[in-house]
């Protein structure tokens, strides 16, 4: 029971396992950036902006993709 | 400023919590038409002391982590959770998944515990009470998580909470009235539009986390929102032709 409620929690958050690993990719390079000040924040904003809305595409279509396939 | 921020943090919590009331409700109600109202309001207060030990117990760890570093981890979950309901909400509009019915679902937890009675009518209030008690427990999680994600990094805690809690009330009253499930609701454009709220907040709250001067600082938010509705509205509008012809 307790176990089964963890698990559905967890599911708030990760659901596509590709999805999930996209953005923590994205939001991990904007931090990484950001730490070694290689641009700074305006370069880790500009991550954040084309990279969060493009991982999004990228998964529906993928979605889209393996569900024609199947 | 502050009437755009204010604004923004109860629109997104009452909106992602009535979409979660709303599903909570439909399973409590299952429970009390099949076992009365008894098991259901015992699993429901259950679940509500849960949650207020929860609210209690994380509340004022919160207050210790600093800022930046609760704004960026925030706004992270923020983006897996926001991000995963406007996947979600784009993949239900283009029909590559089912749409969530309440109407459906009431009818699968009748049926699941009226199985259940005949197989162990003794135990039936114990696993009635306790369907009440894990619906109330995550949908009310999910509205715990929103409440503090829209609310904790920008002192709109209050707000927010007022928003979840107007969702609530609405929701309840207008079930009490009804006294059926509340398949009237537009879910998936609910959720639509709370993925849209949610995952703009988190965009700008790991920003912030990180140091990044948004332009037009908090009004930047409305921007983000406007850059996921505008993505997701066109994936929708160039993948539904395609979907449509592969059904």
């Amino acid at each position: 029971m307790i176990g089964s409620i963890i698990k559905e929690i967890l599911g708030l958050f990760v659901d596509d396992e590709i999805l999930a690993i996209g953005i923590l990719a994205i939001v991990g390079l904007a931090a990484a950036i950001t730490l070694m000040q290689r641009g700074g924040p305006t370069v880790a904003a500009l991550v954040l902006v084309i990279g969060l809305p493009a991982i999004l595409v990228a998964d529906v279509l993928l979605t889209l993709r393996r569900s024609t396939r199947t | 400023m502050i009437t755009t921020t204010f604004m923004t943090a109860v629109s997104a919590a009452f909106l992602g919590a009535l979409v979660e009331v709303v599903e909570a409700f439909t399973i409590v109600l299952a429970v009390s038409l099949v076992r009365g109202w008894r098991p259901a309001l015992l699993g429901t207060l259950a679940g509500f002391a849960a949650l207020a030990i929860m609210i209690v117990v994380l509340g004022p760890v919160l207050g210790l982590i600093p800022l930046r570093a609760l704004q960026f981890v925030v706004g992270a979950l923020l983006l897996l959770f926001g991000l995963r309901w406007l996947r979600k909400a784009i993949l239900r509009s283009i029909g590559l998944i089912a749409l969530h019915d309440e109407e459906a679902a009431f009818v699968a937890h009748t049926r699941e515990l009226s199985v259940a009675e005949q197989r162990r009518s003794d135990s039936l209030d114990w696993i009635a009470g306790l369907a009440a008690f894990k619906a109330v427990l995550l949908e009310g999680t999910e509205v715990v998580f929103i409440v503090i994600a829209v609310g904790a990094g920008n002192g709109m805690l209050w707000p927010a909470s007022l928003g979840a809690l107007s969702a609530a009330v609405l929701v309840l009253a207008v079930g009490a009235l009804a006294h059926k499930p509340l398949s009237q609701v537009p879910e998936n454009a609910l959720k639509f539009a709370v993925g849209v709220m949610l995952s703009a907040f988190g965009l700008f709250w790991v920003g912030e986390g990180l140091g990044v001067n948004w332009p037009g600082e908090d009004l930047s938010i409305l921007g983000f929102a406007s850059m996921f509705l505008a993505v997701g509205g066109a994936l929708i509008f160039a993948v539904r032709p395609r979907s449509a012809e592969t059904a």
